[in-house]
């Protein structure tokens, strides 16, 4: 036994900051002091507190330390766990209190989340099955197996009343029972973790952090509606989810719990990984069955659902990774237990991801009914350089923006969809005053243009119509009947495209059309940009007075269009060649270089 | 396994890459629904998959070179185009973007003297954009090779160019 556990993140964001080093560091640190028959160190998946990173639990007193870089190694080890006491150089700061916060659950953002998804992320290690038992694994699928028939599990589920975390929010437990109906056979299950939306990766989180719990669901799914194949479509973006999701595959496998004869009961279950190849479109279920099948990811009109016709025209069930890891919890703890957390229409919780011009960025679970502005500034901890919080985006390209004064909105399907927004696939985009609404809906038109897969015109030619609108007002070239000529073709495209890529890739321009329609009206009448953000619009200026000389404005200016005032110690910035890129005011450290937008004045 | 090897047509040129090409079609036992996944192999292998490979790949596996080709064009993963030794991919998904992604693409394309999708003269990085890599706590973002660079705000950019790109020369 050993008598504390370092758990070391090794999630793509602490990767990235290096937590791989970090480990042997600490290894090799540990064993130089003589400590290794007492502590160990274990790589977990992802903490949830990318930015952070690398971040490290020390277990069992629950201390949370920041950015744990190879070099602070020496000095942790030694205060930590020689003088027994905090290191408090990394010890994070809660921007609610601005203390330091020791442990885990007196960091806000921790002990606001309620963790059934993830519950095992971040504290066990993923690449070993055995952990991942030790924490009640594969029980849930032992049960269901040995215990119950596949209807009772499917009314276990129905009765909990989860509905599909892949933004739909159909009822998973009536997707089930359809499927278990379905006369035709072979049948397959699909595990769709082809995390498409920007702004999401709570998917990614959970499959490099607790793989074998995505693997457990869809063994009991495919049990309870009768299927024997199962594919996971993964994106090919997200590496280090591929490799642990191979090796929880190859793990249980070894175990007998996956293949042939689970538990003895003679149930087989196979299961593949089909690797993604960068296209939005195939987070749709129909152009992902395309996509299964090694052909273009193009979707075809419903029906037949998937639960009719699927894979190889077979009855498909898809979920999203995280439908499927919440399946072994209501079957350990009961349906009636998860019904008892959200609200009246949506049970049990989401996992959220807080990113964008928010302190607290990461992955948060939590109950359904939490509101924006407890996400916002109690797990979120605010917006940070106290900068005002202008929206927030949700539901990435298929979802709209949310105006600050909605703020109170508890958070579920039926009240965001009623804001004009979806919830998706948990997205949260925090945006504050200095980026453009009109930029924000261009940038997302953009995206859906090009991930249009262009089988039907009116999401072909429709988005890309509305795109070439939404350019010509962001370089002031807009004209007022661009507004109006917006929302006929918003509505053209909603209505007449084939899938939901198109259905709902008018909602951002629709959405910050009805709350920020002032910015719009700026842009057209005044050539003005209010959040400074369109490059054409704005205007750079050096404040002469306030200008120390130190020429760095000059250095970084890529046109080379800073030059000395005349023989002062000063410099000006000539128009006529400036191509309003920025550089200058990002580098200057006086706040000499003023950004504006002063737009021309509106005839009378 | 090895025994559906002697029924696959052998290359010509006798470059062993398309040796270990056939073994990875053999692996998915010829299967046109691994297509997508023996095109990735084919990528890792050769660095892009020009027409010859993938002639190579259709006739190997029995499709018709236009489904092949249809298939490729259709994903944003595959290039049929030469591609640097390291693509960078900056991440231009919604966080990036609030976070100054298009300032980033423009900052890394003035230093290594090229513009979204070319390619440095010696070959070594080429430039593109990725959706969104799912590393939004990190942005700014971008990939290089298979490394995951954070936080890299647009003014970040020339140091980034001067001391980590010089990692991969």
């Amino acid at each position: 036994m050993k008598r504390t556990h370092i758990l070391v993140c090794t999630g793509t964001g602490c990767a990235s900051a290096g937590s791989f080093q970090t480990r042997d560091a600490l290894l090799a640190e540990l064993a130089k002091r003589g400590l290794s028959e007492e502590l160990d160190v274990v790589e977990t998946g992802c903490m949830g507190r990318c930015d952070l990173g690398p971040v490290s639990m020390i277990h069992p007193d629950g201390t949370f330390y920041k950015n744990v870089k190879t070099a602070e190694i020496p000095q942790l080890v030694e205060e930590h766990f020689l003088k027994g006491r905090r290191y408090e150089k990394l010890l994070p700061t809660d921007p609610e209190t601005q203390h330091l916060v020791k442990t885990q659950a007196d960091f806000t953002f921790f002990n606001r989340q309620l963790r059934i998804v993830r519950d095992n992320c971040g504290v066990i290690n993923p690449e070993k099955i055995e952990e991942y038992i030790a924490r009640d694994g594969y029980l849930a699928l032992g049960k269901a197996l040995t215990q119950m028939t596949p209807e009772e599990v499917i009314a276990e589920i129905e009765e909990s009343g989860l509905r599909g975390r892949g933004g739909a929010g159909f009822p998973t437990g009536r997707k089930w029972g359809l499927m278990r109906k379905a006369p035709l056979h072979p049948k397959y299950v699909v595990c769709n973790a082809d995390e498409g939306d920007p702004g999401a990766f709570m998917n990614r989180s959970v499959l490099e952090g607790d793989p074998h719990s995505v693997i457990e669901g869809m063994a009991i799914g495919a049990y309870a509606m009768g299927a024997h194949q199962g594919y996971v479509y993964i994106r090919a973006e997200y590496g280090l989810a591929v490799k642990r999701l191979h090796i929880a595959i190859e793990q249980a496998y070894r175990l007998g719990l996956l293949g042939k004869n689970l538990f003895e009961t003679g149930f087989d279950f196979d299961l593949e990984v089909r690797i993604g190849a960068g296209a939005f479109v195939c987070g749709e279920e129909t152009a992902l069955m395309r996509s299964v099948e090694g052909r273009r990811g193009q979707p075809s009109p419903r029906p037949p659902f998937p639960a009719q016709r699927g894979l190889w025209e077979k009855p498909t069930n898809i979920n999203n990774v995280e439908t499927w890891a919440t399946i072994r919890p209501i079957l350990l703890k009961g349906a009636e237990w998860f019904a008892s957390i959200g609200t009246e229409n949506t049970k049990g919780t989401k996992v959220f991801c807080l990113a964008g011009k928010i302190n607290n960025t990461g992955v948060a679970e939590l109950p359904f009914g939490t509101t924006l502005r407890q996400m916002i500034y109690e797990v979120g901890g605010g917006i940070p350089n106290g900068k005002k919080l202008k929206a927030i985006q949700t539901g990435g390209p298929s979802g709209g923006v949310i105006p600050e004064q909605f703020l109170d909105t508890p958070v579920e399907y039926e009240t965001l969809q009623k804001l004009g927004s979806i919830m998706g696939s948990g997205g949260m985009v925090v945006v504050d005053e200095d980026s453009c609404m009109v930029d924000f809906a261009r940038f997302f038109m953009e995206f859906c243009c090009d991930e249009s897969c262009g089988k039907c015109p009116p999401c072909r030619v429709g988005t890309r119509q509305m795109l070439l609108i939404l350019e010509r007002i962001c370089r002031g070239e807009g004209e007022p009947e661009d507004i109006a000529k917006l929302e006929e073709l918003a509505d053209m495209v909603k209505s007449a495209s084939l899938c939901g890529l198109g259905q709902t890739a008018p909602n951002p321009v629709l959405t910050t059309l009805k709350y920020f329609r002032d910015e719009y009206e700026a842009h057209i009448r005044e050539k003005r940009c209010p959040a400074c953000a369109c490059r054409e619009l704005v205007h750079f200026e050096i404040d002469v007075p306030l200008c120390k000389g130190c020429s760095l404005c000059a250095r970084a200016c890529p046109v080379q269009t800073i030059e000395r005032l005349g023989d002062q110690k000063k410099f000006i910035i000539h128009q006529e060649k400036c191509i309003h890129c920025g550089a200058c005011f990002d580098v200057c450290k006086f706040d000499a270089v003023k950004k504006t937008s002063p737009g021309i004045p509106v005839p009378a | 396994m090895n025994s559906t090897a002697p029924n696959l047509p052998h290359h010509p040129s006798g470059d062993q890459r398309f040796a270990q090409l056939d073994q990875t079609i053999a692996h998915y036992r010829h299967e046109p629904t691994a297509l997508i996944q023996i095109l990735h192999a084919a990528q890792h292998t050769f660095g892009y998959l020009a027409p010859d490979v993938l002639r190579y790949i259709a006739s190997a596996m029995k499709l018709s070179p236009s489904h092949v080709h249809g298939v490729t064009t259709f994903y944003n993963f595959f290039s049929i185009v030469p591609r640097g030794k390291y693509q960078i991919m900056v991440c231009t998904g919604t966080t990036c973007h609030v976070r100054g992604a298009p300032t980033v693409v423009e900052r890394l394309g003035q230093q290594l003297g090229i513009k979204e999708g070319q390619t440095t003269k010696d070959g070594l990085f080429s430039l593109h954009t990725a959706r969104c890599i799912g590393a939004c706590a990190l942005a700014p973002a971008i990939t290089v090779g298979e490394d995951v660079y954070g936080k890299l705000a647009p003014d970040k950019i020339p140091r980034f160019c001067q001391k980590d790109l010089k990692k991969y020369a």
